[in-house]
């Protein structure tokens, strides 16, 4: 996450990092939530 | 003056009072705001807007959200700095508005780019909520809500991506109505995500709502053909918008309902006594009408996830210039963006496949055979100012995240909403209740709404007071 906002030119403070991964992992589409599990 | 538009309006026709009369007093009570509520970030120029006692709206004062460029303001978009309108287009709606002889009488608060769910913005005096001394007022259209519940206007346009006609609205008493998307127009109005951005009309009763609404709709939508009520119905009648809005708004016999008063997240599971107002109303409802229990559950999750995917990628979207610059946005709008800048695009697009198909699944599924699925708003009620400042010490984020989670998933569905006050909870503020139904109609929206307005509040609207009706203005 932070090689792709850094590839967009987006600097973002290790606060931000940390927020936006809560948002993202929030939003995991569930198949992928299992397939993790799985992987686990 | 009256409280309501339509009692206004009665008046003027009936030559009771002038439309310019009408107008010097709405005019001069913006002055009262300064010192007590900051909804207004400036007032606009009357000089040189026609009244007319004879327009539909002649002598009506209005005020929107500062989000709109029309000829009479560029928009600060709660910003400290003019925002000129990325297609630089003037929007037809507030340009509607002003044909039918409504007069624009401010700019009004809001957070920064539409992007929060509160009025807090630190470019901004913090919006104080008129009935409700030390509740928070809701955002993003803050102002809008503020100026209506304390009388400075009949009526406000506002947008709502997630919820921001809706929340501020529910936070204030007021009726909060987001239209089916597109159906008033977004042009002019900047965007935040515009795949969700809705623009919506916040007012002291349905009646008033349905008259701003109908006027601001462009002429050929009014020729619009529309089914009234069920869809299912054999007996289906067909009428324009023109005809639907402006009869009474009678709610018939034979509407049905569902009710979904359990959220898919126990973080937000119904505080008690919100749950005993909601029931309240239902009871009401259910000594009419036909009220089913339904449940959302899994599906609920997924529609919420879903808009979130497209809030955060659109907005992103719109703000990268400035998410690369680093600058130009405040903390909350650039937390509301900067995840989109991460949202893999897969998930953008299958969120964007999928909305034709979930909003399938829910009138089938959720609203069925029913005209009106019923939900809470808030479901920890309205709370203190100090519980959603982010930068209070009390901060509770749980408090925060809970405004908005029954209202996000309607705008990625694409579906109409109102939302309204049914009772208040033991601290006196308001309990609202959110009604949401099928594409198009809006009418039977505002029925249900004008059927609990009479039933609680009379020919006053859901505000019987708004304060700077009754204030002396100073000279």
């Amino acid at each position: 996450m932070q090689l792709l906002l850094a590839l967009q030119g987006i600097a973002a403070t290790q606060a931000e990092f940390a927020a936006i991964a809560r948002t993202l992992e929030r939003l995991v589409p569930p198949v992928h939530a299992a397939t993790r599990e799985n992987a686990s | 003056l009256p409280t309501t538009l339509v009692e206004l309006r009665r008046q003027i026709v009936a030559g009771e009072r002038t439309a310019a009369n009408a107008i010097d007093r709405q005019v001069r009570q913006l002055a009262l705001d300064a010192t007590q509520w900051h909804s207004v970030v400036h007032a606009l120029e009357p000089a040189g807007q026609p009244v007319n006692d004879e327009a539909p709206l002649g002598g009506v004062g209005l005020a929107h959200k500062d989000i709109f460029s029309s000829r009479l303001n560029i928009p600060r978009c709660g910003t400290g700095h003019q925002v000129r309108h990325p297609d630089d287009t003037e929007s037809p709606v507030i340009q509607r508005l002003a044909d039918q002889g409504a007069v624009s009488l401010a700019a009004l608060s809001m957070a920064e780019f539409a992007a929060g769910v509160t009025a807090e913005n630190p470019a901004l005096p913090l919006t104080r909520n008129p009935l409700f001394p030390g509740a928070m007022v809701g955002g993003s259209s803050s102002g809008s809500a503020a100026a209506v519940a304390a009388g400075l206007c009949y009526a406000s346009l506002g947008t709502d991506t997630a919820g921001s006609v809706r929340i501020p609205a529910a936070s204030c008493g007021v009726l909060g109505l987001k239209p089916t998307a597109g159906l008033l127009s977004t042009r002019g109005c900047q965007p935040l995500a515009p795949g969700l951005d809705t623009v919506g009309v916040l007012a002291r009763s349905a009646r008033d709502a349905a008259q701003v609404l109908a006027a601001g709709l462009l002429p050929r939508q009014r020729d619009m053909v529309l089914p009234d009520f069920h869809l299912t119905d054999a007996s289906l009648d067909l009428r324009t918008w023109h005809e639907v809005l402006g009869n009474d708004l009678q709610l018939p016999d034979g509407v049905r309902f569902r009710v979904c008063l359990d959220h898919c997240d126990r973080k937000f599971s119904l505080r008690a006594d919100q749950h005993d107002v909601l029931q309240s109303g239902l009871a009401a409802l259910a000594n009419v009408f036909a009220v089913q229990t339904v449940s959302l559950q899994q599906r609920l999750s997924e529609w919420i996830r879903l808009a979130a995917i497209v809030m955060h990628s659109e907005a992103a979207a719109t703000h990268y210039a400035a998410l690369r610059a680093g600058t130009g946005l405040n903390q909350i709008s650039r937390f509301t963006t900067l995840p989109g800048a991460a949202i893999p695009a897969a998930w953008y697009a299958q969120a964007l496949r999928q909305a034709a198909h979930c909003q399938a699944d829910f009138l089938t599924h959720c609203l069925g055979d029913a005209d009106i699925l019923l939900t809470p708003v808030f479901p920890h009620g309205v709370p203190d100012w100090d519980d959603v400042l982010t930068t209070s010490d009390t901060f509770k984020p749980v408090q925060l995240l809970g405004l908005f989670s029954w209202t996000s998933f309607v705008n990625y569905l694409g579906l109409p909403a109102i939302v309204f006050p049914v009772g208040t909870d033991p601290q006196g503020r308001p309990v609202c209740i959110q009604a949401i139904a099928r594409p198009y109609a809006e009418r039977v929206l505002l029925g249900l709404a004008h059927w609990f307005e009479m039933q609680h509040c009379g020919d006053a609207g859901f505000v019987g007071r708004p304060p700077a009706l009754y204030q002396t203005i100073p000279n």
